[in-house]
């Protein structure tokens, strides 16, 4: 059943997103694995739930100027701003690489205007390789740093033109940066989002006290990794109730351990982000520790502890 | 030149470890994967064995030495904040997490009758691999050394091996040539007429320039090693780059599509 640790066929990792089977919940978040041959000895990809891009514009872009990243307690502040080779490049070069994986592919878009995402959208499924897109709403360093989907009008109408272009699953990726998330989870089930990826980075600045002035080059960038955790699996917690679509939870998973809170939580996915440049082995421990927990507790299937956390 | 190897991330046990110059810790790593395989100017990424992910990165550090048959890798950590002074506390017999070899390594110089390295600080590190493979080849090999105090050469010994001849600039005494290593450089290689030198630099982005500056309005060829704050040094998070020197602008990833460079390519 799953390639990567050998477990019994009685034993199903085995999870549905958008109707869509992945094979285990666990997949890179956007922006954080390259499909290359640099990649090729921590671990075969093709025993990943899923690969996911970075996400892909119409156009090339090159990027935030630097400093870019920044090191912080338990966290990595990003304002990369999503290099990017355009779509034509995209399709030519990158995309026929990640299909060959052997697993599902999902690849994240952005547009800036709606004909564009709808665009985007259209061009990957005519080429046949795309199981799924995600819709990346919610970069605090894009759109003028306000993330679409902290608009729930905007995000109803991004998703809801890109549902209409194409029948593959669409998955909204949701910033946290809201008020309340559940409502946004709510605007996106209600456009027509097949799952929700939650949550992207937290906005947050450093400032450098020698130059007295903000360290990044974009001044603000995202949080990522373990200090965010704790908000990320609230923000999969309380929605997984207020809606019925699958969620993708990411936000710090670091471990094994980690990614079973998620499950627990209500997540039907798994994204590592942050932990897949610190630990390059990460994603197959998470894939064979999700694996142990489910054995060793005697349960068949993957599926059968998602929300297990929500029982009276 | 350039050639990328693909890289293993393994838990290495450290060999060999002592303090040379105060406050550098030079280790020697087992690791016959890396030692088998790298190239003068690739890198790893180095993480403590039972950190969790405190601190979160883990940090690059230039291959200094390989030797294949026992398996060892040698690299100088320049002990400064809460993950060098980690690395630095493991010491012989402990064990660290290793990612590498990491970034385009140098599998041929380029046509030349002399190499001109100029290192200033820990950065002087990443030039001893090409300084032992240009002496390898009998290519003669002027080494020039740059640090704050003359106490803070690093890797002096392997410069000394392979060097035809060394000058140590440093901040704290005189020199013939100053105390500056990128006016040493410049008069160096005014002494040195109608060569053809290849130039390398590493450890300051002040050479980096005099290096292009020297490429641009000479015969000479400059390349730069880069050296940055890296996440993930694979390529998968673009948070290391450097502005192209091109009219179309961008930026090129330190760690995947260097970390050495041909100094007309970059801006510094």
């Amino acid at each position: 059943m799953n390639e990567m640790n050998g477990v019994s066929h009685e034993m199903s990792l085995a999870v549905t997103i958008g109707g869509m089977v992945l094979k285990n919940p666990v997949m890179p978040a956007s922006g954080t694995y390259e499909v290359d041959s640099v990649h090729d000895n921590f671990f075969a990809a093709s025993g990943l739930g899923a690969v996911v891009s970075k996400t892909v514009f119409l156009d090339e872009r090159p990027g935030n100027p630097i400093p870019r990243i920044c090191e912080t307690p338990s966290g990595m502040l990003n304002a990369i701003g999503i290099p990017c080779e355009g779509i034509d490049a995209f399709i030519e070069h990158k995309l026929p690489r990640i299909k060959s994986i052997g697993t599902r592919v999902i690849i994240s878009i952005a547009g800036d205007t709606l004909e564009q995402w709808a665009d985007i959208a259209c061009r990957l499924e005519d080429t046949g390789l795309v199981d799924a897109l995600e819709l990346n709403l919610s970069c605090p360093n894009l759109h003028n740093n306000m993330p679409w989907s902290t608009d729930e009008k905007l995000l109803g109408r991004v998703i809801g033109r890109v549902r209409k272009a194409v029948d593959i699953p669409v998955i909204a990726k949701l910033s946290p940066i809201v008020t309340e998330i559940t409502r946004t989870a709510q605007a996106a089930e209600a456009a027509g989002a097949s799952a929700l990826s939650m949550i992207n980075t937290y906005k947050g600045m450093v400032i450098d006290i020698e130059k007295q002035r903000p360290y990044l080059g974009n001044v603000t960038g995202g949080l990522s990794g373990p200090a965010v955790r704790p908000m990320a699996l609230w923000a999969v917690y309380s929605s997984y109730k207020a809606v019925s679509i699958p969620i993708i939870g990411m936000g710090g998973i670091d471990s094994w351990q980690s990614a079973v809170e998620f499950l627990l939580a209500g997540a039907t996915g798994i994204g590592i982000g942050m932990a897949n440049f610190s630990h390059p082995g990460i994603m197959k421990e998470v894939v064979d520790g999700i694996a142990g927990y489910i054995r060793d507790r005697g349960y068949s299937s993957a599926s059968q502890i998602i929300g297990l956390a929500h029982r009276q | 030149m350039f050639a990328k190897v693909v890289p293993v991330y393994r838990k290495s046990e450290i060999v060999s470890c002592f303090e040379e110059p105060t406050g550098y810790i030079n280790l020697d790593i087992h690791n016959p994967y890396i030692a088998e395989r790298a190239l003068p100017g690739q890198f790893v990424m180095v993480r403590g064995v039972d950190t969790l992910f405190t601190p979160l990165f883990s940090r690059p550090f230039d291959i200094v030495s390989v030797q294949p048959r026992e398996g060892l890798v040698s690299f100088c950590v320049k002990v400064k904040g809460l993950g060098t002074q980690q690395l630095a506390r493991v010491g012989t017999g402990g064990f660290l997490m290793v990612n590498g070899p990491l970034g385009n390594g140098i599998y041929k110089l380029p046509p030349c009758s002399q190499v001109v390295l100029l290192g200033r600080g820990v950065g002087a590190a990443a030039l001893v691999a090409l300084a032992g493979m240009a002496s390898a080849q009998g290519i003669p090999v002027i080494s020039i050394l740059s640090a704050r105090t003359s106490t803070q050469i690093v890797c002096r010994e392997y410069f000394e091996k392979y060097s035809t001849r060394i000058v140590t600039v440093c901040d704290d005494e005189p020199s013939p040539y100053g105390q500056d290593g990128a006016a040493a450089l410049e008069s160096i290689m005014e002494s040195l007429g109608q060569t053809s030198s290849v130039l390398f630099t590493c450890g300051s982005r002040r050479f980096g320039r005099k290096v292009k500056e020297l490429d641009r309005l000479t015969s000479i060829d400059g390349y730069v090693f880069l050296e940055s704050v890296m996440a993930c040094g694979m390529g998968d998070c673009h948070g290391c780059v450097v502005p192209k020197d091109a009219p179309e602008g961008g930026y090129l990833t330190v760690c995947h599509d260097g970390p050495v460079f041909p100094a007309r390519e970059v801006i510094l």
